[in-house]
């Protein structure tokens, strides 16, 4: 069930209405129900893969509290086992495979372990890394086990949360299925703006970029460079407001009912570098890692040489978390040697800086330019259907710009560039493209829902009504999967 | 019940009164508004018992072929971005209701077998078959705001504009002849050029899915043994394209299609002609680079009618 479709809004309201209007004793069963029912509207077996991870996870995580010594750690490593095995079997089976298959050849053997044929199940690193969480943190002694299986149940499958974050700490979630929500008015409308504001980002931004994105990158190679840049800058927004949209409805929805759930985006594309990226950008996976990878490894509290190999690998990891394609771990190792090729040149870097004596907001507007540049880039790999194609994306941004800046110079138009997008539709992006980047802007001092509490009601309601009508006016109502889901 | 609560249902029945009231008014408005669909459906379904042969197809036949030059009495049932599947469920739902009938027209273009109209940009279009003529499409979900609502149907964006026009769609209604055919605009120079054929081939190719031919090749068999026990003659054809457009149509797109087709009339036993690179058509013939022109359409029609209606004997 998209977060974007009536279907969801039929649901919201009668999940939502029946919560408050039942004992708080009832609502963990009705959530845990409507999640059930949430998740099978995409495809109803997958449930039983959840359930094996829940059922798994339940009893490691009181195994794990009632044992002690050596015993911890291996019902810990069981645990992590069965959920990474689950994750192995359906995301990276027919990768490992394929590799296989490719060395093999390489070798002159054939390989003869046969494709799997199944479906990604929705969401499966999503709530297989909130299930490793929670018996990691129970195993670390930061968090009780959950004795009861419901509630438990229901920390995993959380419905606003389940299929695209963010990805929650039991200490943060958990408790909240015992604290009993009341309607609070304040709290309900500003779980609804939240909502609204996801939706803007992801029917009226992201869902009309999607149009040009989809078609270049389809078929790249019949590109020029204007086009694959504009599709690249065009991604780079799409993917913003398509995720950050999702994790808007997830925060908005579930406080609404009073539940409050970790931010996930801080305005990313105002960072300065590619290390306030990562604390910016899907704030949940990167503390994930940060959390339960690059600190065990021990972070930067090693060598020099192993720190840079700690972010290398974390990264590397981080990257085929999205997706079992080389393109998404070349996107990750892209990140991962941002980071370090910054580290290595930071002071070199201030050196200059020093020497040139640039302006404080010139340097960080430059600093904001090249961060978001970098992501840029790195983004056409996430996005590309195979690593030939971000290398001829790569390799053709800035060819055969002639022609179309001769044009927009003397006919003072934008000259054809074989891409099916409607002239309105090229404004409207544009348009709110800058729109968003504005709010963004204006949010770095202040919150803009609290500002508009400042405002007379006629303002605020001028301003609700506006955005209402923008996105039933320019939205994009086409049932269109967020692009997270895939992972 | 509470103070937040009442404060809160008070507020939001007044917030939303206005939008209510006119989301109201632009459902009664577009369900009054006339459409292809539902002009086409009124006119065909008063004629259909007369009807000797039936039309199908994409805006290829919607735009190409004036039943009116055909000897036997037609009915052009094509309508834009129509798939074979609709083609298809149009025939079965009134082949009972058509008892002269004797041959139907189906067209095969560049594109359609490669296809089916949830993949592309008008898949707002299946909610227009449910609404109009109670053909579901297969991907369809019960919850689909579409089934409930014109608005979602149409889409804000386009209801917007037909409320700026005083929900009138005259630019397709009032042109939609009573045998279904509808006159292209003219022959306009600038729609001919190289840069927009290949824009144009390209929006096709962008819908070309590989995995979609099996299942529309079952269809067709099946089509053409439906329409086989009911002695109706199915007759494919492929619309003439501009030579811009077949300029940049990949070469072994076209050649499978027409082995495709040429294989299916030979196990079924019925004719299939291919137009597609006609000398006889000119760019004077045409709107666009894939649609023909009035003039092109009367030609056509009337090719037609020599070579695939009088030469059969449809009519015995």
């Amino acid at each position: 069930m998209l977060f974007n479709s009536f279907h969801f809004l039929l649901f919201f309201i009668v999940v939502t209405t029946t919560y408050f209007a039942i004992p708080q004793k009832f609502r963990w069963v009705l959530l845990l129900g409507a999640s059930c029912y949430f998740y099978m509207a995409f495809v109803p077996v997958y449930i039983l893969i959840l359930g094996f991870t829940i059922v798994i996870d339940y009893f490691a995580g009181i195994w794990i509290e009632n044992a002690e010594g050596k015993r911890r750690k291996s019902l810990l490593i069981l645990s992590l086992v069965s959920n990474i095995a689950v994750l192995a079997i359906f995301k990276y089976y027919n990768f490992l495979n394929g590799n296989l298959s490719y060395v093999l050849n390489g070798f002159g053997y054939q390989n003869h372990v046969p494709e799997l044929s199944i479906l990604l199940p929705i969401g499966l690193s999503f709530h297989t890394f909130q299930a490793m969480s929670y018996t990691i943190e129970v195993y670390r002694g930061h968090q009780r086990a959950e004795r009861h299986f419901g509630i438990y149940a229901l920390y995993v499958m959380f419905y606003p949360q389940l299929v695209a974050g963010p990805i929650e700490r039991p200490q943060n979630l958990l408790h909240q299925f015992y604290e009993k929500h009341e309607f609070q008015y304040e709290r309900v409308t500003s779980g609804l703006k939240l909502m609204m504001w996801g939706l803007f980002k992801k029917v009226v931004i992201a869902d009309r970029l999607a149009i040009v994105v989809d078609q270049v990158f389809k078929n790249p190679r019949e590109f020029d460079g204007p086009a694959l840049l504009i599709a690249t800058i065009f991604f780079t927004f799409q993917i913003y407001c398509d995720f950050s949209g999702y994790s808007d409805m997830a925060i908005g929805a579930a406080r609404v009912m009073g539940f409050d759930l970790m931010k996930n985006f801080k305005r990313p594309y105002f960072s300065r570098s590619i290390n306030e990226f990562w604390t910016r950008w899907h704030i949940s996976l990167s503390t994930w890692f940060k959390d339960y990878l690059y600190i065990p490894l021990g972070g930067n509290r090693v060598s020099i040489p192993r720190w840079y190999a700690n972010l290398l690998a974390v990264f590397l990891l981080s990257g085929l978390w999205h997706g079992a394609n080389w393109t998404f771990i070349l996107w990750g190792a892209l990140h991962g040697f941002y980071l370090v090729f910054g580290l290595m040149t930071k002071n070199l870097r201030e050196k200059i800086a020093d020497f040139l004596k640039l302006p404080i907001p010139f340097k960080n507007l430059l600093k904001t330019l090249t961060t978001f540049a970098l992501v840029a880039y790195a983004w056409i790999f996430f996005r590309a259907a195979t690593v030939d194609d971000a290398l001829y994306i790569s390799q053709n941004l800035f060819k055969n710009w002639g022609d179309f800046l001769l044009k927009i110079s003397t006919e003072l138009h934008i000259p054809n560039l074989n891409i099916e997008f409607h002239k309105s539709d090229w404004a409207i992006a544009f348009a709110s493209i800058i729109l968003l980047e504005s709010v963004h802007y204006f949010q770095r001092n202040r919150d803009i829902s609290e500002f508009l509490k400042t405002r007379p009601i006629a303002v605020r309601w001028g301003i609700y009504y506006g955005v209402i009508l923008v996105i039933l006016t320019f939205g994009k109502f086409a049932s269109r999967d967020f692009i997270y889901f895939q992972f | 019940m509470n103070s937040d609560v009442k404060k809160f249902l008070l507020k939001t029945l007044v917030f939303l009164l206005p939008l209510a009231l006119v989301f109201g008014y632009f459902e009664v408005r577009l369900r009054a508004m006339e459409t292809t669909y539902s002009t086409k459906k009124r006119d065909f379904t008063q004629q259909m018992d007369s009807v000797e042969i039936l039309v199908l197809g994409s805006s290829h036949a919607l735009y190409g072929i004036d039943p009116s030059q055909f000897s036997l009495r037609s009915y052009n049932l094509s309508n834009s971005s129509q798939t074979l599947y609709y083609d298809e469920k149009l025939a079965e739902k009134y082949l009972d209701n058509m008892p002269l009938l004797k041959a139907m027209i189906i067209p095969v273009s560049y594109f359609s077998l490669w296809y089916e109209l949830e993949d592309t940009k008008d898949a707002w279009r299946v909610y227009f078959y449910k609404h109009f003529w109670g053909i579901e499409s297969p991907g369809m979900q019960t919850f689909d705001s579409e089934n409930f609502s014109y608005i979602m149907m149409y889409s804000p964006e386009i209801a917007w504009f037909y409320a700026r026009r005083g929900f009138q769609d005259t630019n397709v209604t009032g042109s939609v002849r009573p045998n279904g055919w509808i006159a292209a605009t003219g022959h306009e120079v600038d729609q001919l050029t190289d840069s927009l054929a290949k824009v144009r081939v390209g929006s096709h190719d962008r819908v070309h899915f590989e995995n979609r031919l099996p299942q529309n090749i079952r269809n067709l068999e099946n089509f053409i043994q439906l329409l086989k026990k009911r002695n109706i003659e199915p007759v494919f054809i492929t619309t003439p394209v501009s030579e811009l457009y077949a300029k940049f149509a990949r070469p072994q797109v076209v050649l499978k299609n027409e082995a495709i087709m040429k294989e299916l009339s030979k196990k079924h036993n019925c004719q299939y002609f291919n137009y597609f690179r006609d000398a006889r058509f000119t760019l004077e013939d045409f709107n666009d680079n894939d649609h023909l022109n009035p003039r092109g359409a009367v030609k056509f029609s009337r090719i037609l009618n020599e070579e695939a209606i009088l030469k059969r004997k449809l009519w015995n």
